[in-house]
This record gives structure tokens, C-alpha cells and sequence, in this order.
């Protein structure tokens, strides 16, 4: 960690940052869903799916990289499913008392 | 540690690190276009995250 040579490539750095950014928006998303904000809900989350594709989808130039980021990215790709789940239940669900977002 | 062997271009990166790290402060020389001045995200960090959000979002499902 002390020596450049050591520390992660940029690209891994970039790809931890995209998925620390997710975090962030479905955190938010989450918290208005269990407030019963169903319009605050459905913007983080939406904001949160893309950027979780973001960093799914980052390009990693070496093996090396790619290999690091499989377990963070198995990890990002089931969450992407549930939330993609919890927007579809979000939007069909009835009893919404507004139609405002 | 500095050997006949080092370039300047070396030592300079690694005086930049040091600075780096007694600073806490993450270095992106490499990539032009990413945020300078952020801050680093641990691996096993950012790897928690993504498991609490798992585990909230099971939550939401039984609750």
C-alpha cells in the first residue's frame, strides 16, 4: 500500500468507486422504501440500478483486475436482480396515494 | 530503498505516494478522467456493502 506498485490498478479503483456510488443510491432507496416513500424509493433506485450496471459493466483491461473483481461483481449482479424485482413490484403495486414522483 | 537502478520519474511517483498515503489520500495519476481528490474504497469495504444490501433488500421481501 505504501508503494505505487502495489496499490490497485486504476481501473479496480474506478470499479470500487462506481459500486461504493450504488451503494449510496439504493441505501437512500431503501430507506425511503421502508418509510413508504414509494416515489423517493423508485428514484434511488433507479439511479442506483445504473450505476450498479455502471460498474458491473466496467471494462477491466487485465485478468489480473478481472479476477479481483468477480466476487464483488457476483455479488453487485444479484443485488441488481432483487432491486430490478423491487421497482417492478413498486410500479404495479396499487394504492398509491398520489400519482405525484 | 533508492538504488542506481531508480529513474527520477520513480521517485518522484513514489514521493507523490508517500505524500499520498500520509495524507490518506488516494493517488489516480493513471486516469485523467476519474475524480481526483477521491477517497479510496476498500475492497472488503465496498464488498460489505453490497452484502448488507443484500441482506435488506431479502428483508424487504419477508417483511
Amino acid at each position: 500500500r505504501t508503494r505505487a506498485a502495489s496499490s490497485p490498478s486504476p481501473a479496480l479503483e474506478q470499479h470500487k468507486a462506481l459500486a461504493d456510488q450504488a451503494y449510496r443510491s439504493i441505501t437512500l432507496g431503501l430507506d425511503c422504501d421502508d418509510k413508504g416513500d414509494r416515489p423517493g424509493a423508485l428514484e434511488h433506485y433507479r439511479r442506483g440500478v445504473k450505476e450498479l450496471k455502471n460498474a458491473i459493466e466496467l471494462p477491466l483491461p487485465t485478468r489480473q483486475d478481472r479476477e479481483k473483481a468477480e466476487s464483488l461483481n457476483a455479488k453487485m449482479r444479484g443485488n441488481l436482480e432483487q432491486i430490478e424485482n423491487r421497482v417492478k413490484e413498486l410500479v404495479q403495486a396499487p394504492a398509491m396515494a398520489s400519482t405525484s414522483a | 530503498q533508492t538504488t542506481a537502478m531508480a529513474t527520477p520519474q520513480d521517485q518522484v511517483e513514489d514521493l507523490m505516494q508517500q505524500v499520498a498515503d500520509e495524507n490518506g489520500l488516494e493517488l489516480q495519476m493513471e486516469m485523467p478522467g476519474a475524480a481526483t481528490g477521491t477517497l479510496a474504497v476498500g475492497t472488503a469495504t465496498v464488498e460489505k456493502e453490497q452484502d448488507e444490501l443484500t441482506e435488506r433488500l431479502a428483508k424487504l421481501r419477508n417483511g
